[in-house]
C-alpha cells in the first residue's frame, strides 16, 4: 500500500444494490494522482461514448487525493467526476467542507457510483459499514433539510453530506451538488447524474489514520504553511472580505461580466454589490472549510427588509458576478437570497445567472416576449424577477423550466438565432471572468475539458493579481495585459498546474491568495506519499491529467470546431480598461495546439502521448 | 498638469482631480496620495516586502511605477487581490 493511499476503491451499483470493495495499483495513483485524475482515469474506461449522461450506465465518481485525511491547509476537498448532462465532456467538479476527509478516514479514495436505484435511496458510510438507505422521507426535501434530516435520522451531527436538492431530482442539468448546506460542487450539471440515479445523498463518516510517509515533516509543514497561507490571505483580503473581495478590481480590469457580456464598465454596481460594502451590509463572517487558514465562505445575516430575512450563507463573487452585474443588479440583499433559493435547489449559480442574462437579452431584443414568459416583463436590474427565475429554473416549472435544460439547449429551442448570443464553450456557460480582459483565458476556455471554466487555467489570477509560480515560468513577463506573446504558453502551463491542483485535491486558494508556493505543495505531497516528486514530475502528471480528460471529449465526439469562443468574445469594449482591445482568438487557440503538439482536428500526436505514458 | 485620479482600493474609493508639477512620476504620485489619505492608504497600497502593490491603470495599460504622468491623463489605482 502507497502512503498517502489505501489503494481501495469502494464500488455502489444502485440498479442491484451491489456494494464491493476493489483493490487499485500503486501504479494508477502515481499516473493520475486522484480526484479529477483518477475519475477521468475511470470514466475513459468505464463510459462509453453512446451512452447518455443521464443513464445509469454513466458512473458518478466521488475521488480524494492523497492530501484528505491529513489537517493539510485548503486539503478538505473531493472531485466529482462524471460525464456532464450539460456538456457531453467529461466533468470534474470539486466542494470542500468534510466530506473529503471524512472519506478517505473511512478507508476508501474513491467511491463509484453505478446503474439506478428503483426508489429514492441514500449511501451511508461509517468506515467498513455501508448502507443503502431508503430516502423516500427525504426525497423532494431541499438540499439544507436533507442535511439535517439525514443527520437526524442517523442521529449523528458530525456525519458530513453530499445531497442533491428537487432541481437534481428533477434532472435540471445545471443541478449541483451540495456539502454540508455550505460548500458545493456546482459545475456542470453533476447533481442530475446523481438524480437520475436515484441517489439523494451520499452521507460519510470515518475514524482511520491515512498511512503517511513522514509523519513528524508533515505536520512540520502543515503548521508552517497554515499561519503562512493565514497571514497571506490577511493581507490579499480574501481572509476578511472572501471572495467578493474581488468585485472592484475585476470590475477595474473590464473582467466582470455586465449585462450578459455586452456592457463594458458598471464601477457603480460593483461597488454595491463587492467588498467592503457586501462585510458591511450582510454583516459577514468567514466560515471556513475543515483544516482552511482562509475561510473564504462568508456566514451572513440580513434582517431588513424582512422579505429578504435570511441567515446562512452568502453568496460568492461568482454569484455576485452572474446574479449581480450580469443582469445589471446591485441589491446584494436580494442576490443573497437568490443566491440562497440556488443553494437549496441545488442549482449553480453560475449558469443560473446566464440562463437569466440570456432571457433578458432575448426579451431586450424582441427574441422572447410576454407571451413566452407568462407575463413577465424580464427587463435588466429588477432583483425580483431575478428571485422569480430562479425559482422557476430550479423547480423547473413556468417559464423557466425551458433553462432546465441549460442556455444552449434553451436557445436552441427558442430559435431566431439566439443561439449566437450565449457565452459558452461546449455548452458551460461563461464563469464571472471575461476573457477578453486576461488573454490567458482564451485558450484556457476555448479548450477546457468541461467548457469555459476559471478554475482549470485561472490565468485572471495571473494576470489581475499577480498570482506567478516561478518554477514552471509563469512569472510578471508573462502575465502582461494584452500582449499576445506568451499568453498560450501560461494557458498550457496553467491547465496543466490546475489539472494536478485539482487532483491532489487541493483547493486552489491556498496558491491563488494564499502564496502557497509550488515548492511548498510538493514538500506537503512528498512527506504523505514518499515519493520525491519534483517539478518536472509533478507537471508532466498534471499534464497526462488534462490530456486523459482530452482524450475522453474527443472520442465522444468534440474535435478542435468545437474549441472556439461565441460571437460575442470577439467585440472589443468601447470604453474602460480594455477599450478597442481586439482579442486575437484564432493566433492563440494555433499558437496553443502547436505547444501542445495537437493536429489539425486537435488530437495529440503519438509522441507526445507516448512522452506522457498515455499511448491508449 | 491636472490629472484625475480614481482610488478603487476596497475601503478608500475615491475620485479626485489634481493639480502636479510636470515630469512627475507615478511613484511620486502614490506619495502625493499617502500624504492625503494617510496610513490607511499606505498600508493597503504597500507591502512592506515587496513595495508598492496597488496597480495603475490608464488608457488601456498598466503605468509603471517610474513612468512619468502625462497632462489630463485618467488613472485608475486597483488592488491585486485573487479569489474567483
Amino acid at each position: 500500500m502507497a502512503s498517502g493511499y489505501w489503494n481501495k476503491v469502494l464500488r455502489i451499483d444502485l440498479t442491484n444494490k451491489k456494494v464491493v470493495k476493489e483493490d487499485v495499483e500503486d501504479k494508477i495513483f502515481r499516473l493520475f494522482v486522484g480526484g479529477a485524475g483518477f475519475g477521468a482515469k475511470i470514466l475513459w474506461e468505464e463510459v462509453s461514448p453512446e451512452k447518455d449522461p443521464l443513464h445509469a450506465d454513466n458512473r458518478l465518481i466521488f475521488a480524494t487525493g492523497p492530501l484528505q485525511g491529513h489537517p493539510v491547509p485548503g486539503g478538505a476537498k473531493f472531485s466529482v467526476v462524471s460525464k456532464s448532462p450539460l456538456t457531453n465532456t467529461q466533468a470534474d467538479s470539486a466542494a470542500g467542507a468534510k466530506w473529503g476527509p471524512f472519506l478517505k478516514k473511512a478507508g476508501y479514495d474513491a467511491l463509484i457510483i453505478q446503474g439506478r436505484s428503483e426508489t429514492p435511496v441514500y449511501i451511508y458510510i461509517d468506515d467498513d459499514k455501508v448502507e443503502i438507505k431508503d430516502a423516500k422521507s427525504i426525497w423532494g426535501l431541499d438540499s439544507y433539510q436533507a442535511v439535517d434530516q439525514i443527520r437526524k435520522e442517523l442521529g449523528d451531527e458530525r456525519v458530513s453530506v453530499a445531497t442533491i436538492g428537487p432541481a437534481g431530482e428533477k434532472l435540471v442539468r445545471m443541478a449541483c451538488i451540495v456539502v454540508d448546506k455550505h460548500s458545493f460542487a456546482g459545475r456542470c450539471g453533476l447533481g442530475a447524474v446523481m438524480g437520475s440515479k436515484n441517489l439523494k445523498a451520499v452521507a460519510v463518516k470515518g475514524s482511520k489514520k491515512v498511512p503517511v510517509a513522514n509523519l513528524s515533516l508533515l505536520k512540520e509543514y502543515n503548521r508552517k504553511y497554515f499561519k503562512e497561507i493565514h497571514n497571506a490571505s490577511i493581507k490579499s483580503g480574501l481572509r476578511p472580505h472572501g471572495t467578493p473581495v474581488l468585485c472592484i478590481t475585476a470590475e477595474g480590469f473590464g473582467d466582470m461580466p455586465i449585462k450578459y457580456w455586452t456592457g463594458d464598465t458598471w464601477p457603480e454596481g460593483a461597488k454595491k454589490i463587492g467588498a467592503p460594502n457586501y462585510t458591511n451590509v450582510l454583516s459577514a463572517k468567514p466560515y471556513p472549510c475543515l483544516y482552511c487558514p482562509i475561510g473564504c465562505h462568508r456566514n451572513i445575516n440580513i434582517e431588513e427588509p424582512t422579505k429578504y430575512r435570511l441567515k446562512g450563507i452568502g453568496p460568492e463573487y461568482e454569484t455576485l458576478g452572474m446574479l449581480g452585474t450580469n443582469l445589471l443588479i446591485d441589491d446584494v440583499k436580494a442576490i443573497a437570497v437568490a443566491n440562497d433559493i440556488c443553494n437549496k435547489l441545488g442549482i449553480d449559480t453560475i449558469s443560473t445567472g446566464a440562463c437569466i442574462g440570456f432571457a433578458m437579452e432575448c426579451y431586450e431584443k424582441g427574441i422572447i416576449s410576454k407571451k413566452d414568459t407568462g407575463g413577465m416583463e424580464i427587463k435588466w436590474g429588477d432583483p425580483e424577477i431575478l428571485i422569480e427565475l430562479v425559482k422557476q429554473i430550479g423547480n423547473k416549472e413556468g417559464f423557466g423550466s425551458i433553462f432546465s435544460e441549460g442556455a444552449l439547449r434553451a436557445a436552441r429551442k427558442i430559435g431566431k438565432n439566439a443561439e449566437e448570443l450565449v457565452a459558452h464553450v461546449k455548452g458551460l456557460d461563461f464563469p464571472a471572468h471575461d476573457p477578453r480582459a486576461c488573454w490567458g483565458m482564451i485558450p484556457t476556455y476555448a479548450t477546457g475539458t468541461r467548457g469555459a471554466c476559471h478554475m482549470r487555467g485561472v490565468e485572471e489570477d495571473v494576470e489581475m493579481s499577480g498570482f506567478y509560480i516561478p518554477e514552471i515560468g509563469i512569472t510578471k513577463e508573462k502575465a502582461q495585459f494584452f500582449k499576445r506573446e506568451g499568453k498560450a504558453f501560461l494557458a498550457v502551463k496553467m491547465q496543466d498546474y490546475c489539472a494536478l491542483v485539482n487532483s491532489l485535491v487541493l483547493c486552489v486558494f491556498m496558491p491563488d491568495g494564499g502564496d502557497l508556493s509550488f515548492t511548498s505543495i510538493l514538500n506537503i505531497f512528498n512527506s504523505i506519499t514518499g515519493w520525491e516528486w519534483d517539478v518536472q514530475e509533478a507537471m508532466k502528471c498534471g499534464e497526462r491529467i488534462f490530456t486523459m480528460q482530452r482524450l475522453i471529449n474527443l472520442r465522444d465526439g468534440y474535435s478542435k470546431k468545437d474549441d472556439i469562443l461565441p460571437p460575442k468574445m470577439h467585440v472589443p469594449a468601447k470604453k474602460g480598461f480594455r477599450a478597442g482591445k481586439v482579442p486575437p482568438v484564432e493566433e492563440l487557440i494555433n499558437e496553443y495546439y502547436r505547444l501542445r503538439e495537437w493536429d489539425e482536428n486537435g488530437h495529440p500526436s503519438k509522441r507526445k502521448l507516448q512522452e506522457l505514458d498515455l499511448d491508449l | 498638469m491636472k490629472v484625475k485620479v480614481k482610488l478603487r482600493l476596497l475601503e478608500i474609493y475615491d475620485e479626485l482631480e489634481m493639480e502636479l508639477e510636470e515630469d512627475l512620476t507615478v511613484r511620486s504620485l502614490l506619495e502625493k496620495l499617502i500624504s492625503i489619505y494617510g496610513d490607511n492608504l499606505k498600508k493597503l497600497i504597500i507591502d512592506p516586502k515587496k513595495g508598492y502593490r496597488a496597480i495603475v491603470i490608464g488608457g488601456g495599460e498598466v503605468i509603471k511605477a517610474n513612468e512619468k504622468l502625462k497632462d489630463k491623463s485618467e488613472l485608475t489605482l486597483l488592488l491585486p487581490v485573487a479569489g474567483g
